[in-house]
């Protein structure tokens, strides 16, 4: 009964550790057991998120990083055996992407490339003087690409003195190799029947000032002469300006010649005029020879036995050029000239000049043996041969060097590398055959990942544009639907409706929001696609196509947009809106004016998520936007949106070591990036701009 | 000039009575225009949720146009089917399906797996000792029809049976579909347009009963069978038992695990959390989280769920679906699959037969290797491509250590391709070499663990809506008034003792309304689904957390990518059920809500 009347002290009740209040004393351990616990279940959101970078992350780097086999289809091997080390491409491939160092696969067998050698002829067609011109020019003004100094010159011309000077200013001391001959020939019509023969001055009288056929010999119609030219940007008018007009054209060119570049038509007009007369290269002559007929000069005509005749005065000699350091430096460029030489004189007559004499021929080996400093002159086996080969000037001896370049690549002078065996193994696995084509590998750059239009996993293209750009048009489309209708929808409820309605039509919106999405899907393919092939015809619409998908997914979309916005005008204060309504404003200003901006953050965000939500919305773009990546604007082709192409991949028997499985999850990283950053932008809107009351 | 800016700036501050009026007039308008625009929103979306539901109803239910093979009546000389016995119909099974008995004994009554029926006896097959002594101990295919079709007769129900007269013998077919709003309105025209079909269908086909065939019917594409029907890859005859086990399952696993884990997480946000640096850090995530697109959590449930943790999510760990498989096993279980075509001491073996599939090629390799067979030739189509592949893949990984030569071309005879593989036959294969390819052989082969289960799926989607369950279970908790925490405390309880009495049980109706909510969205998701590996064909429902699984999204979803008509019909149907499950679940969340707020 005593301690009943005890008075307790303040102190006594709160004193730390000892006191009868003490409520840090009575936390038993089961508690913190207990709140640890709990701690965790929150730890695991955590968790969660840290989950989703680190597998998004890891499998995008091994997306990044893994080799995949590229089936280059262009490099064929021609012969495979398995001790083989050294492989040629056969001619007609070209094997540009692979460099020593690189893995290639070829059957089975994964090789390392110890070496290789990229064998490739060029021939450009510049003129003989461009081709001087190229060679001794400064090398500041090469460059590697498109103007790289040539080794060797077609000339259908000896090189001129100034070139020569020009060349010495550079280090070059061009080595001429005779190797053929070129002849024009002058041709009339077959009807012609007074042109036997002519000598060289009355040429260039029928050339120059002669305007009819009597004014050169007496006793030869009083016809004016017809001329019949190639076209002045041709060799062949140059050199006959130069040999026969002594590069006075403008007599001839007066006399309104017909001129043409295609030779057939030249020849035409000759064979229609008997008063015509013309020059051709001798191969085009011998092309037209059943309409033609060719005149002697000074009594030669331009062949003879297959040679061209001396005495005859339109022949003109060909050459190559080259000089002797670099044919030492490149061995090469040598061994292409001593193939060039050995081998010309069985063509030339194909090509349509003429072999040169055996003494200019004699004369070029000795050029030869002295510009290699070699004492003999050895068969060239084009096999041994390695290094690239930049061939430049005359557009007269291009066939012929173009021939004998065709002919040094058939016998062996291809792109062919060397291989470390036994980068998986000692030796081959299986004797590998005829046609197998090289595969390489190559990884996946992130710049490619993203500036790239094309999806191809198949032959390694991975540009995810195309993927992006279908899945920013679904989402455009559904915020073009969904933003008016939401906001319209969230106003009405907010603004308009009174309690009773509102609360019938609320449910209906979430309902609307909580029907599966394969269920919109469903409604995109079965009903709207349907009503858009209705409205606009099946021929301009797709079956499958990003609009209907673009269209429903607003539609899912419009329960978010207005019940986000809803929240944001409810909770605009009334005061607002009656101080507007006492200045008279009618109900649609007051809304427009007054709450929507004093609401604008609220929907601001609505909007972002709904953007985010429409980006990552899958199931209705699985179902309606197509299958297969395409890169288009329309809204009515099919094309396959990130979310859609993860969808599609994974649906299938998906193996876990492949670049396919690796990949979705690289898509997968930019589409967490981007609904990410969407999100956190809207959250950061509704917090720095929001307007309180 | 300057006259009329003034004038312009006096009528902007003092209009006119008829200006004022005019002006007044052209505000409303545009306010009842406005107005207008609102009003069409909003019917707009109700539009967009009647015209769905009528699309659904629309397929789900119409006409059809069915061809019978064999009409019932001839089978059973003019009585309905179902008057039938067991016997009679295990007679017409006999006559008419004689040849596939064995199939439908597989199918319907078998209790021995799939894989060990060639090999089971009788007894076996029907597990029953007491069956009759005479056959008990034979194969099954060394039985006579008659006696095959007596064990149907005994062992399957009389519904079973007719089914199954229905499905392999009248083998009725619909030829044509038509929606329900065809049906109603245009029923003359399609009668047509069936008959047109149906003269094309006995042109193609020989043998059908013309006269007695039924032209058209209405018919509802959800009725009870399509309930309790398993997948089917005829529209008529599939069924959403599978599918819907499935999502009941999820259900259940989504509904054990998240409640927990979102409550408590919810309870220490709401109740123990001071407002720290980490706290703040869960709070936002959790919101985060909430915005993450479905598929980013289906990719992270395939790479944690199905693949890192494959051992636990296949089942493997808890011996749940098979022992840890050897070479042996493997090997026991090729035989069946060759039946006698495979010799292994040879060997000449040759299939063109449908039955072997990838798994089946690799297992073909376990045996290569087992018997260390000196060589082996293949022939076959198709999938003996994977076969080989998965022999040389085999073979490279040991290329150089076992002297191994491969040889593949087409055969013209079997119009396939033709592989050859040598292993020298002085090779000695090392143990240690062995023992690796034989685990390598394990890793690829189908004994590998498969985590593509009920369970992996169910822990995705629990990590899909654990940030809603929490988010709403954090509002429940906060609307509990804090006069009954401090209530609480000044009765001395402890703060677990608050919220374990006080605080859960206010908040308890506001938890499940949103877990419900929740859990419904779950059910209704499709696509992390698809990318953690549902099952696209599966017949059987699933009977445990490591089965194989399939749900009603999938299956509405591989209806729906169908191109035939029918299968649109049989997804409206699939959509109907699924809606009519979600509602059930919100139902029961609005009347938990109504219930329990009146209290408060």
């Amino acid at each position: 009964m005593k301690q009943k009347n005890r008075v307790i002290s303040k102190e006594q009740l709160v004193q730390p550790n000892t006191g009868l209040l003490n409520l840090k004393r009575k936390i038993k351990p089961h508690e913190l057991v207990i709140q640890a616990g709990l701690f965790a279940c929150g730890l695991l959101s955590i968790l969660t998120t840290l989950g989703i970078i680190l597998v998004l992350g890891n499998e995008s780097i091994s997306f990044f990083t893994r080799d995949q086999w590229v089936n280059t289809n262009r490099a064929i091997l021609s012969d495979m055996d398995e001790s083989a080390t050294v492989f040629a491409v056969q001619p007609g491939n070209a094997l540009e992407d692979i460099q020593a160092g690189d893995s290639i696969r070829i059957g089975q067998e994964v090789m390392e490339v110890a070496a290789f050698q990229n064998n490739r002829l060029t021939i450009d067609a510049l003129g003989t003087g461009g081709g001087f011109e190229r060679w001794c020019a400064a090398d500041e003004t090469l460059d590697e690409i498109d103007a790289a100094r040539p080794m060797i010159i077609n000339a259908s011309r000896p090189i001129k003195q100034h070139e020569i000077d020009r060349c010495a200013s550079v280090g070059i001391s061009p080595i001429p190799f005779s190797i053929g001959a070129d002849a024009l020939a002058i041709a009339v019509s077959s009807d012609n029947d007074f042109l036997n023969d002519v000598s060289f001055a009355e040429l260039r009288q029928i050339f120059g000032e002669a305007e009819t056929w009597s004014d050169v010999r007496a006793e030869w119609p009083a016809e004016p002469i017809q001329l019949v030219i190639p076209d002045e940007d041709s060799g062949t008018f140059d050199f006959f300006v130069a040999r026969a007009l002594d590069n006075h054209p403008d007599a001839m060119l007066a006399k309104s010649p017909i001129t043409s570049a295609n030779d057939s038509k030249l020849a035409g007009s000759i064979s229609r005029d008997p008063f015509s007369i013309g020059f051709f290269g001798y191969a085009y002559y011998l092309a037209h020879a059943d309409q033609l007929r060719i005149v002697a000069v000074d009594g030669a005509l331009p062949a003879a036995k297959n040679a061209v005749s001396s005495s005859y005065p339109l022949s003109r000699p060909l050459f190559i050029y080259a000089d002797a350091p670099t044919m030492r430096q490149d061995p090469q460029v040598a061994a292409f000239i001593s193939y060039y030489l050995a081998n010309v004189s069985d063509v030339i007559r194909e090509a349509g000049y003429f072999r040169a004499s055996s003494a200019a021929l004699e004369q070029s080996r000795h050029n030869w043996l002295t510009a290699a400093g070699a004492d003999e002159m050895p068969p060239v086996n084009p096999a041994e041969v390695s290094g690239h080969l930049a061939v430049a000037g005359s557009s007269t001896l291009f066939p012929l060097t173009a021939r004998l370049g065709a002919m040094f690549i058939e016998d062996g002078y291809v792109p062919r590398f060397e291989v470390a065996r036994g980068v998986r193994g000692e030796s081959a696995i299986a004797p590998h055959k005829q046609g197998v084509a090289v595969e390489y590998n190559d990884r996946p750059t992130i710049l490619e990942f993203f500036t790239h239009t094309n999806w191809i996993p198949a032959i390694g293209e991975f540009g995810v544009i195309p993927l992006i750009n279908a899945t920013l048009m679904t989402s455009a489309i559904a915020m073009l639907v969904a933003l008016p209708l939401g906001i319209g929808a969230a106003v009405y409820l907010s603004e308009y409706a009174a309690p009773k309605v509102r609360s019938a039509l609320k449910p209906i919106l979430e309902i609307l929001a909580g029907i599966p999405t394969v269920v919109y899907g469903y409604f995109a393919l079965s009903f709207m696609t349907p009503l858009l092939r209705t409205l606009f015809g099946s021929d301009v619409v797709s079956i499958y196509n990003t609009g209907s998908a673009g269209i429903v997914v607003g539609i899912l979309i419009i329960p978010l947009v207005s019940s986000m916005s809803e929240d944001a005008l409810y909770a605009v204060p009334n005061a607002l809106r009656e101080a507007s309504y006492g200045l008279g404003a009618t109900k649609l200003e007051t809304t427009i004016k007054v709450v929507i901006p004093a609401a604008l953050s609220g929907i601001l965000a609505a909007f972002i998520v709904a953007v985010s939500r429409a980006i990552g919305e899958t199931m209705i773009v699985a179902i309606a936007a197509g299958a297969g990546p395409n890169f288009t604007l329309n809204p009515f082709d099919s094309a396959e949106t990130m979310t859609g192409h993860i969808a599609r991949i994974s649906g299938g028997d998906l193996s876990y070591d492949s670049i396919d499985y690796n990949s979705i999850f690289a898509i997968g990283l930019t589409l967490f990036a981007m609904t990410f950053l969407l999100n956190a932008l809207s959250r950061v809107i509704i917090s720095r701009f929001r307007e309180s009351y | 000039m300057k006259d009329k800016a003034k004038n312009k700036n006096k009528r902007r501050y003092m209009p006119g009575e008829a200006e004022f009026f005019k002006r007044l007039q052209a505000r409303q308008r545009r306010g009842y225009l406005g107005k207008a625009f609102n009003y069409f929103s909003i019917g707009v979306a109700a539009l967009a949720l009647i015209v769905l539901f009528l699309t659904v109803v629309n397929e789900a239910f119409g006409a059809i146009g069915v061809v019978n093979t064999i009409e019932p009546q001839t089978l059973t000389g003019g009585r309905p089917l179902e008057a039938l016995e067991s016997q009679e119909l295990a007679q017409i099974l006999a006559d008419h399906a004689g040849g596939r008995l064995r199939v439908l004994i597989r199918d319907t009554i078998s209790q021995v797996a799939v894989d060990d029926f060639t090999r089971a006896t009788v007894a076996e097959i029907v597990a029953d000792p007491g069956v009759d002594a005479e056959i008990a101990d034979q194969l099954l295919k060394n039985i006579s029809r008659q006696q095959q079709a007596d064990l149907l007769a005994n062992y399957a129900s009389p519904a079973a049976l007719r089914q199954l007269v229905l499905e392999k013998v009248v083998q009725q077919q619909v030829i044509a579909s038509f929606t329900l709003v065809e049906a109603i309105f245009n029923f003359d025209v399609i009668k047509a347009e069936i008959k047109g079909r149906l003269l094309e269908a006995y042109k193609k086909r020989e043998g059908l009963d013309q006269a007695k065939a039924q032209v058209i019917r209405f018919h509802s594409w959800l009725n009870g069978q399509f309930i309790t029907s398993p997948m089917s890859s005829v529209p008529a005859l599939a069924g959403v038992r599978t599918a819907l086990m499935g999502s009941i399952g999820l259900m259940v696993i989504v509904v054990l695990v998240a409640l927990p884990i979102g409550l408590g997480a919810a309870i220490y946000l709401e109740e123990y959390a001071n407002d720290g640096l980490v706290n703040r850090l869960i709070e936002t995530n959790v919101r985060n989280l909430a915005g993450v697109p479905s598929i980013i959590y289906g990719m992270l449930g395939l790479a944690i769920f199905v693949r890192a943790l494959a051992p636990f999510s296949s089942g493997l760990v808890f011996h749940v679906n098979f022992d840890a498989p050897t070479i042996d096993t493997a090997v026991e279980r090729i035989a069946p699959i060759f039946d006698d075509k495979i010799s292994f001491d040879g060997v000449q073996l040759h299939s063109s037969s449908d039955l072997i599939d990838a798994a089946a090629a690799r297992r073909l390799v376990d045996v290569f290797l087992h018997y260390g067979t000196p060589s082996l030739t293949m022939t076959g189509h198709s999938d003996i491509h994977d076969m080989s592949n998965a022999l040389a893949d085999a073979l490279n990984t040991t290329a150089d250590v076992m002297p191994v030569s491969a040889d593949s071309d087409y055969d013209i005879e079997t119009r396939g391709r033709y592989y050859r593989f040598d292993i020298a036959a002085d090779a000695s294969i090392p143990d240690s070499i062995y023992d690796q390819l034989i685990a390598k052989l394990l890793r690829i082969n189908s004994f590998a663990p498969n985590g593509r289960t009920l369970i992996s799926a169910g822990l995705t989607l629990v990590l899909l809506i654990l940030p809603i369950i929490i988010i709403n279970a954090q509002e429940a908790i906060r609307a509990v008034p804090n006069a009954i925490r401090e209530a609480s405390y000044g009765l001395g309880a402890t703060r677990w003792q608050t919220i374990w009495r006080q605080v859960l049980p206010a908040a308890l109706p506001g938890i499940m309304t949103g877990t419900i909510l929740s859990v419904s969205r779950a059910i209704g998701e499709t696509a992390p689904l698809i990318v953690v590996g549902a099952a696209t064909f599966l017949l059987t429902d699933p009977t445990s957390p490591f089965s194989q699984f399939t749900a009603m999204p999938i299956q509405i979803y591989q209806w729906t990518a169908r191109p035939q008509g029918q299968f649109a019909d049989i997804a409206a149907a699939a959509i109907i059920v699924l809606l009519a499950l979600m509602l059930t679940l919100n139902a029961a969340a609005i009347i938990l809500r109504n219930r329990y707020s009146i209290r408060r």
